[in-house]
């Protein structure tokens, strides 16, 4: 893919707006004088959406691996009370909730399970979400059941890596060599935090003599996300993002060395949406994403997924739902965490999302949080529904609850 | 109690007035300020930035900081809160300053977070705070629990962590708020519910200033549809509704009725496209929305009033 070949994205299918304004007037004129649609035709218009390279994407054929995998739609919930005691994880319950939730996602033993998904010379990537640590974020229990899957069934520690964007956050969410001896852990890249706060002015821990992240030689120039917004221009983001401008690149480990992902995010909100398997990966494969949060938020989750880096190699997501957060996400807040209790189990991102979705709005109508339930905090789902990347349609969609 | 480090937040003004500068211009980009006269607005709301000293070692046996204080502007907001930053600056943001505390391996992460005005503080700390759960021993308006507690106290918003997630660290947590809520200058806030409907939802309130803490109630349309800009604050709240539901009510205080209107006008010709028009009057718009709800919006004045979710129109 050439930096240069990047098209706009089409139209997406829409409500329109002119016509319900039309059919609104329609009915303002049997009740009163709807004045304000005489100013219809002069008002401003929203700021466009901007263009990006989805289009690169989707000219590239897919594989028997591609998204949503071997299960579109299909979404397996098992729930164990027992998994906490004396508000501990108990790691016994842990591997078996992950045994009999591998096995109802695919009919068949784990050993078969691994065969669905693997062979014995895959290099594996554990995508954990360690943002919240204490409080919300991957637990290492999880991670433990996958690795001891994968090892079971012939896998070697060495070809499993555990990963995130961000290398400190995974120290501080307990994702150390110790921890895990014979497995990598490996952040896409580091940020200077005191450089980052502002506490130091020397930028030299992050930023080479020659202008560019410390980081920059982690992400693969020749396979990014482009997007018509530019990053900000000011060091602290560079130390943050790596890159600015128009380009985000996706990390070398998840182009070049990964050849299968599996994704482990944490049940948690992000205002009135999740932050769950989509996200987890939408805005963990790759630098410069500051930029665009504001205008592409989560179509992010939609299109970075639909790329082959992403797209052809994840195949299995387990959303950690051992504890939930129903408010203040993406970061932790405690006073919104519950034991759920809960492993959910999908090769289908978009399916998985939609139900934790479902689930968590109704968790926050139980506690009484606002909530705002407009579609567009889902709309990215069926987007991706559009691009034949999984299922949203709630009547597509078969949740298994065990 | 001793200050191990003095925190002299002056020392951090000429890298604050940076961000200050870049919130001037987010502001200008939500509404039709200009930068230049918004700078000379903030630091007159914001005043300048008190000079507190952190809890030093000594507020509890055994525990003391960890490290030496953090200090982010605005402009490096997101690279501590990177999803929730927005909020911060929009209610206005002056500084935060990040402790850690520690006792061995256990840690406690202090952040205390300088807003504009108390007004701020309050609408941080309501979009926060969830059910309220006072946290006995601490003095002031609290939150929380051993793992987490949220503190406001004038201009401040306080939220500390407890890293370790050991319940025994409570007394701690407590003793170091405690140390800090004594060096902390009170202020009151508006009382942004006197002359509201009586039959309110208790703890349903919330402030809001502009698209992300509207979002948290309702979307009327892309961007601040109602012209807050951060300048402007209006109260939500809930009242409960037919067959058990609630109705969310929200007020706006704008300064005049000009601006009122003009916010009135932008809305009702940059409603929402899942949100159709009913009827549409020169003060009045009502609308039903995707859920088959009704909404309305009705200026009087300087106030635009709106509800939401009602079952009837």
């Amino acid at each position: 893919m050439r930096k240069t070949r990047y098209k706009s994205m089409e139209s997406r299918a829409e409500i329109n707006r002119r016509d319900l304004l039309k059919l609104g007037a329609g009915i303002g004129l049997l009740l009163g004088t709807p004045t304000a649609w005489a100013q219809e035709a002069q008002k401003p218009q929203p700021p466009a959406r901007p263009k990006t390279n989805i289009d690169d994407a989707l000219k590239i054929p897919k594989t028997e691996h591609s998204l949503p995998g071997p299960f579109p739609g299909r979404v397996v919930q098992v729930t164990d009370p027992g998994v906490h005691k004396e508000g501990k994880v108990q790691p016994e319950v842990v591997n078996a909730m992950f045994e009999k939730g591998l096995k109802k996602l695919t009919g068949v033993n784990p050993k078969k399970s691994f065969k669905l998904f693997f062979d014995n010379k895959d290099i594996v990537g554990i995508k954990v979400n360690p943002v919240g640590p204490g409080i919300i974020a991957t637990h290492l229990e999880v991670t433990d059941a996958v690795i001891t899957w994968l090892t079971k069934s012939g896998l070697k520690r060495e070809q499993i890596i555990i990963w995130d964007r961000f290398d400190y956050m995974l120290r501080d969410a307990g994702y150390t060599a110790e921890r895990f001896p014979g497995i990598t852990i490996a952040g896409l890249q580091t940020m200077d935090d005191d450089a980052a706060s502002g506490k130091s002015q020397d930028n030299s821990r992050w930023l080479k003599p020659d202008g560019t992240h410390v980081s920059a030689g982690n992400f693969d120039q020749e396979v990014f996300y482009w997007a018509d917004v530019e990053g900000d221009k000011e060091a602290p983001y560079l130390n943050q993002h790596v890159f600015d401008g128009k380009y985000s690149y996706f990390g070398k480990l998840v182009t070049q060395k990964l050849t299968r992902i599996i994704n482990i995010p944490a049940f948690k909100n992000t205002g009135n949406g999740v932050s769950m398997a989509t996200k987890n990966l939408g805005y963990a494969a790759i630098c410069n994403t500051a930029r665009l949060h504001r205008p592409l938020f989560f179509d992010v989750c939609t299109e970075v997924l639909a790329f082959p880096a992403i797209r052809d190699k994840l195949v299995l997501n387990i959303t950690d739902a051992l504890r939930g957060q129903y408010d203040g996400g993406p970061d932790g807040a405690a006073q919104f965490t519950y034991d759920m209790n809960s492993l959910f189990f999908a090769t289908d991102p978009f399916a998985l999302d939609m139900v934790c979705h479902n689930l968590l709005v109704e968790k926050r109508k139980e506690m009484k949080v606002k909530i705002n339930e407009h579609p567009r905090y889902t709309e990215y789902l069926r987007y991706a529904e559009r691009l034949g990347l999984g299922i949203a349609a709630p009547e597509k969609i078969s949740h298994v609850v065990v | 109690m001793s200050s191990s480090e003095s925190r002299p937040l002056f020392a951090a003004l000429v890298q604050a007035a940076g961000g200050l500068y870049g919130a001037a211009r987010k502001l200008a980009r939500m509404g039709r300020w200009s930068p230049a006269l918004l700078l000379i607005l903030l630091p007159v709301t914001a005043g300048a930035a008190s000079a507190i000293d952190l809890p030093g070692a000594g507020f509890h046996p055994g525990w003391k900081p960890a490290g030496k204080a953090r200090i982010y502007a605005a402009k490096n907001l997101y690279g501590y809160i990177n999803g929730g930053a927005e909020l911060f600056l929009e209610f206005g943001f002056t500084g935060l300053t990040v402790q850690r505390y520690g006792r061995g391996e256990e840690k406690l992460s202090l952040d205390l977070y300088e807003m504009v005005s108390a007004d701020a503080a309050l609408a941080v700390y309501l979009a926060k705070k969830g059910e309220e759960r006072p946290v006995a021993g601490v003095t002031g308006r609290s939150t929380g629990s051993a793992w987490q507690i949220a503190v406001l106290k004038g201009r401040h918003f306080i939220q500390l962590t407890n890293l370790s997630g050991e319940e025994s660290h409570l007394p701690a947590m407590v003793a170091l708020l405690q140390a800090l809520l004594a060096s902390l200058p009170d202020e009151p806030a508006r009382d942004w519910l006197a002359g509201m409907p009586a039959e309110r939802i208790p703890g349903s309130e919330l402030l809001v200033a502009g698209p992300y803490s509207l979002q948290m109630i309702y979307t009327l349309g892309e961007g601040d549809l109602l012209q807050l800009g951060g300048r402007v604050m209006g109260v939500a709240f809930e009242r409960p509704g037919a067959e058990g539901k609630r109705t969310a009510c929200l007020r706006v205080f704008y300064p005049d009725t000009t601006a009122a209107r003009a916010a009135y006008a932008h809305a009702t010709a940059n409603l929402d496209s899942y949100l159709s028009p009913v009827y549409a009057g020169s003060d009045t718009l009502l609308f039903k929305d995707y859920k088959q709800e009704y909404g309305r919006i009705v200026r009087c004045d300087s106030t635009i009033r709106i509800e939401l979710h009602l079952s009837q129109p």
